[in-house]
């Protein structure tokens, strides 16, 4: 019984992690249709960052995040203003930004194989080997205080949604593009701000992830397979889905990883999306779209 | 005096066809108009221009003087033109307070928001009632008075509303048009409708513009332009009047 609850522990902290890297993934795809490809890359993009602001200056990777959320956000609204206004008012604009991102996750990778090698990293903070103990249960310190850094972070993305007039205009175009035209938001700053925020969100996601998993540049592929299908089962532009289906996977895999070996953990996600395809193709908490 | 003006406006879809064709109209301050015509006249696309949803390909739309064609809608918007387009363009997920709010995204006033919220509540009491419920979970009627409400919220200065009667039993419909009818005779405001059905549309309205296949055929005050018998070709076609034989 005690090893239930263990990996229930183990999960729920990887779950927070997990709906920090995909809430950018979505937020993306809800308010722009943008399928960000390139999101993983862009995580761990940020997970270099992080790598050698902590190596040269020994700064708390939680605190280089505070760095890497404006710095990646930048990132991201030059990434917006440079590449994606030449796809609007593109019929396929969905699929052209598939084909978009997934050029950028290349080019991506290969400037950080190019510049950072292919070894493997990792930021070591001193408490990424210690726990905490709860009578027979231990919590590991390091994803203790990266599943708390990403509710923060979950939280004041939310609060900005949901109490600023930004995030009425993003949370508007989300739901439905053409009404907020309408209403008055002008649908493209709100999409520079998203594109901004996404890119944000993942750059503080990549400085979380740079203690909590090793990683090295192609390291994305495998973490964009994981994502999409988040995203996909919590309902795409949903970011409760996105939230729910991330915890609810990452407690799954955990067991499963627990139960039949860390081989197969990755297979729950996948499974996860066939079954949900099949069962309830728009996901958790997507939409329906009316031709 | 003419509020809106449209000179030989063209536009279309992408790189499709042209959906209209060198059509000019004017609209007075305070009156109400109808826009009819059978489907595929373009009566929605000529809203959608005015609105800055769909950009001209030729000629000009000016309001109060100043020039809003190709403009982006916040920008149609803030000079006092709102469009209440048919439905399924509310936020489904916002509670019916949320979607009045976001009426007003363009007023940053908080006291204005608040007076104007208490206002939609006292005129259409179902919305007040049902504040904190989803958008999504209302009724057709409902969510039609909640469209109309949210583009209240602005205080425009010209209203255009598609197709208000769409999908609404009968009784539903008439209460629409009753408050249609009160925004024109209690505010003063201009209105420009679009409605299928046209003996609803043309008892609320001052003036009436008829449309076929992306042209202005002709205009008419709304009390007497279905006794013209071009309306009969346009709805019907020849072949009625071919059955009819000659009067």
């Amino acid at each position: 019984m005690n090893t239930v609850i263990q990996v229930l522990i183990l999960g729920i902290l990887l779950g927070g992690v997990y709906a920090l890297m995909s809430s950018g993934l979505t937020i993306l795809f809800g308010v722009m249709r943008v399928v960000n490809i390139a999101h993983a890359a862009v995580i761990i993009l940020a997970a270099y960052f992080t790598f050698f602001i902590w190596q040269w200056t020994g700064l708390d990777p939680l605190l280089i995040s505070l760095i890497a959320i404006p710095t990646f956000f930048l990132f991201g609204a030059t990434l917006y203003v440079t590449l994606f206004p030449r796809l609007e008012g593109s019929p396929r604009f969905a699929e052209m930004t598939v084909l978009l991102t997934f050029g950028l996750a290349f080019v991506l990778e290969g400037l950080m194989a190019y510049f950072f090698t292919g070894i493997f990293r990792q930021t070591q903070p001193a408490y990424l080997t210690e726990a905490f103990r709860f009578g027979p249960f231990y919590v590991p310190a390091a994803q203790l205080y990266a599943l708390l850094a990403s509710l923060v972070l979950l939280i004041a993305l939310w609060a900005f949604l949901n109490f600023t007039h930004t995030g009425y205009g993003i949370r508007a175009t989300m739901q439905n593009r053409t009404a907020a035209q309408i209403v008055g938001v002008d649908v493209r700053r709100a999409s520079l701000i998203s594109f901004g925020v996404g890119i944000g969100l993942a750059g503080a996601a990549g400085a979380l992830f740079s203690f909590v998993f090793p990683f090295f540049p192609a390291r994305h592929w495998q973490w964009i397979a994981i994502l999409l299908s988040l995203i996909v089962a919590g309902g795409l532009g949903s970011l409760k889905g996105a939230v729910i289906a991330s915890v609810v996977l990452a407690i799954v895999s955990a067991y499963v990883s627990q139960y039949l070996g860390p081989v197969w953990a990755p297979m729950v996600f996948y499974a996860a999306l066939f079954l949900i395809l099949i069962v309830r193709p728009q996901g958790l908490y997507g939409k329906v779209r009316r031709i | 005096m003419a509020i809106l003006e449209i000179q030989g406006l063209t536009a279309g879809y992408g790189s499709g066809p042209d959906i209209l064709t060198g059509v000019d109209l004017e609209v007075e301050e305070g009156k109400t108009y109808c826009i009819i015509g059978p489907n595929g006249a373009g009566k929605s696309t000529l809203l959608k221009v005015v609105a800055g949803l769909l950009e001209p390909r030729v000629g000009s739309v000016t309001f109060n003087g100043a020039e809003i064609g190709g403009k982006r809608p916040d920008i149609v918007l803030s000079n006092g033109v709102c469009f209440v387009p048919q439905d399924g363009s509310l936020f489904p997920e916002m509670t019916v307070r949320e979607n009045l709010v976001m009426g007003a995204y363009l007023t940053r006033d908080r006291a204005a928001i608040a007076e104007r919220l208490d206002e939609m509540m006292d005129l259409f009491p179902i919305l007040g009632e049902r504040s904190s419920q989803m958008a999504q979970t209302l009724s057709g009627g409902e969510q039609q008075q909640l469209l109309l409400a949210r583009a209240l919220m602005i205080r425009p200065t010209m209203m255009m509303i598609d197709e208000p009667s769409l999908g609404l039993a009968p009784q539903i419909a008439s209460q629409i048009f009753e408050v249609i009818r009160s925004l024109s005779a209690d505010l003063g405001m201009t209105l420009l409708l679009v409605e299928q059905n046209v003996r609803m549309g043309l008892a609320v309205s001052d003036w009436s513009f008829v449309l076929d296949l992306g042209t202005k055929r002709f205009e008419g005050p709304a009390d007497t332009v279905l006794d013209d018998p071009r309306i009969r070709d346009l709805y019907l076609g020849k072949l009625a009047r071919a059955v009819e034989g000659p009067r």
